[in-house]
């Protein structure tokens, strides 16, 4: 099968500017080579840590951010040498869902506003068109006709992200990127809202890139699963391979370090010594080096790559060299 | 064991646009020596407001009525000066977000330090002693460095220790945590948690917990209870509420959570969302969302009821005289 989104060595240095002349003295490498594929249909997860630079890659991918270096061929174009205007017409097929449904709806705009502007902006349809297509999308998402006329502060939180999955949906992309979408909800919502997305991917067949920090969410949404650390993917597998046989050593760090709603499993907790090092300075060699419990000399200096382990599993750890 | 604190028919209002609404609505609850109670809920379920009204640390325009008995004493009859000695000496909080608790423009040293001086009669040296010995304590490498350092200058998860060394310090009998872990990343959470849990061990300090997450919960704590729109619906020792809850909100909350184990390919939800303060429904608070709701529900508001052990405030359990 043909890749729908395919990443090669993407890159996001921003410079660190300082003294009364602001002179670059620095970067720091938010995403520092990436390599990744989806598939059409297919869910991927990117989790990681505050500042391992997910939610920046799922920016840069869709040019929110310019990319220092690498390919990101969608659709048989490289997006990061595609002109602005030919950018946004791209966009059509790559919607994003945002965090914060507080802050990603325009609150002086009603719903039908915020649901119509996409269409009317990518000149789809006739005016009776899109109004018909926004009446469809939004009893797709749950919610009624109805509330096509309110603005966002009539709605809770769960709702509004349902708004704001219904505003990605209008333009029927190909991919959508989703970066947290249920992090700022109750458990009792962003189960909806997990279910909502579920059947979408069925009934649209769409193909998502799932940003998100919880493992468990990214569990139970995705098909496969990237880790990421410091500007990197660490290790790649389908979710199966991933959850049952963590290899890489932060992998299996990250997914011991997860509470379980459950008194009586006691789970061998590994315990990452230490904070996360900074992206404008990151450690030699293996950036996890200083947190790891099996670092060799070898660690600290070479700097590994991802290599197939079997089954389509890819891990970046000297340790498995040679498997 | 001896009860430390013991929370009686506690009610707190606000005073809003839409009158005085009850955001705390009638909750007990006892917290005995040495143990961790956890205090779960959803957002607005009160739990935050609860352990503001012991602290009595509430919005001016909140007042809260019934019995706070700490060490029988009722905190909600102090002065406010009987309570400036309680709270940081024999009561400490820690937040949520220590960047928003610590104040920026002093080191963290000091801050450490002021407390000790503010509750106990010894010299500046021997606080400051203290404060690095606190600073070791919770795990801090170069304790003497970072005593020296400002917030700003520290992680995250550090500044969650500084938070708890700056709570241990003076030897609480009680912390009450509000979402500790909540801002850091799991690693860091790990890192914490397990910190907690070894102070608790070393020095015997009660700790009321109060979380969203059932993973925390399950993995700290002792006993529970599990709050929805101001009042406590469901209380058990913290194995028998996992392996058989009774509260039908505290079973859809345990199936609306995705885990580790999980092969389900639908997560049970809960229809709705949490009811406002000021439209409470006239029955069961949670009756509205419940799949399980009968006629008496929407009529009149179900007790606490004491089952085996449980506590829990649900018509289900409620035998009818025929």
């Amino acid at each position: 099968m043909e890749p729908l989104l395919e990443v090669k060595g993407l890159q996001k240095y921003f410079p660190i500017r300082s003294g009364a002349l602001k002179k670059t003295t620095g970067y720091v490498r938010a995403v520092d080579g990436i390599d990744l594929t989806v598939y059409p249909g297919e869910t991927v997860g990117i989790v990681g840590e505050s500042g391992c630079g997910k939610s920046t890659t799922g920016r840069t991918i869709l040019r929110l951010l310019e990319p220092t270096a690498g390919e990101v061929w969608f659709n048989g174009k490289d997006l990061a040498r595609l002109s602005k205007e030919e950018m946004r017409r791209t966009r059509k097929d790559i919607q994003m869902v945002f965090q914060d449904p507080f802050a990603s709806l325009n609150p002086r705009q009603t719903i039908k506003q915020i649901l119509l502007e996409s269409l009317e902006v990518h000149g789809i349809g006739t005016k009776a068109e899109r109004l018909k297509t926004v009446e469809e999308i939004i009893e797709v998402v749950g919610l009624q006709k109805e509330h096509l006329n309110r603005h966002p502060h009539d709605f809770s939180g769960g709702q509004r992200q349902r708004i704001g999955i219904a505003r990605a949906l209008v333009l029927k992309p190909k991919l959508i990127i989703a970066d947290e979408p249920v992090s700022a909800l109750d458990v009792s919502i962003q189960s909806q809202i997990l279910n909502l997305l579920k059947d979408l991917k069925k009934d649209f067949n769409l193909t998502l890139l799932f940003i998100s920090h919880d493992l468990s969410v990214v569990k139970h949404i995705c098909d496969r699963v990237a880790v990421m650390y410091l500007g990197r993917v660490v290790e790649i597998a389908d979710k199966q391979t991933l959850f049952k046989n963590p290899s890489h050593p932060y992998t299996q760090a990250l997914l011991s370090a997860v509470p379980q709603a459950n008194p009586n499993v006691k789970r061998e907790r590994i315990i990452l010594k230490g904070d996360l090092p900074s992206p404008a300075n990151p450690p030699s060699g293996c950036t996890f080096h200083p947190r790891c419990i099996h670092a060799t000399e070898e660690c600290k200096t070479a700097v590994p790559h991802l290599q197939d382990i079997g089954d389509g599993q890819l891990v970046s750890c000297h340790l498995l060299k040679g498997r | 064991m001896t009860a430390i604190l013991e929370v009686q028919q506690l009610k707190t209002r606000f005073k809003t646009d839409h009158g005085k609404v009850a955001v705390v609505d009638g909750v007990d609850f006892v917290i005995r020596q040495g143990e961790t109670l956890g205090v779960v809920g959803e957002s607005g379920c009160g739990k935050s407001m609860t352990s503001l009204s012991i602290m009595r640390l509430l919005p001016s325009n909140g007042s809260p009525e019934g019995k706070v008995l700490f060490e029988g004493k009722n905190l909600l009859e102090l002065t406010e000066k009987q309570m400036q000695k309680i709270r940081g000496n024999e009561i400490a909080m820690i937040f949520q977000e220590p960047m928003t608790s610590l104040n920026p423009l002093h080191t963290v040293g000091k801050q450490i330090e002021e407390a000790i001086l503010h509750h106990r009669k010894i010299s500046r040296e021997e606080a400051k002693k203290r404060a690095i010995d606190m600073l070791k304590a919770v795990g801090m490498p170069r304790a003497d460095e970072i005593y020296g350092e400002y917030p700003h200058q520290l992680s995250g998860g550090m500044r969650q220790r500084v938070m708890i060394a700056m709570a241990m310090a003076c030897d609480p009998k009680l912390i009450i945590a509000d979402e500790p872990t909540t801002a850091l990343d799991v690693t860091i959470q790990a890192q914490i948690l397990e910190l907690m849990q070894e102070l608790k061990e070393k020095t015997g300090t009660s700790i009321m917990l109060i979380t969203h997450d059932l993973g925390v919960v399950a993995e700290m704590c002792d006993r529970v209870i599990v709050m929805y729109a101001g009042q406590v619906v469901e209380e058990a020792d913290v194995k028998s509420l996992f392996e058989d809850p009774k509260h039908p909100y505290t079973i859809g909350l345990m199936n609306s959570i995705p885990d580790l184990e999980d092969e389900r390919e639908y997560l049970e939800t809960i229809p709705g969302s949490v009811p406002l303060t000021h439209q409470m429904p006239k029955g069961c608070r949670f009756a509205p969302r419940c799949s399980k709701a009968m006629p008496v529900c929407h009529e009149h508001p179900p007790e606490l009821l004491s089952l085996d052990d449980h506590k829990c405030r649900c018509w289900l359990y409620v035998e009818v005289d025929e």
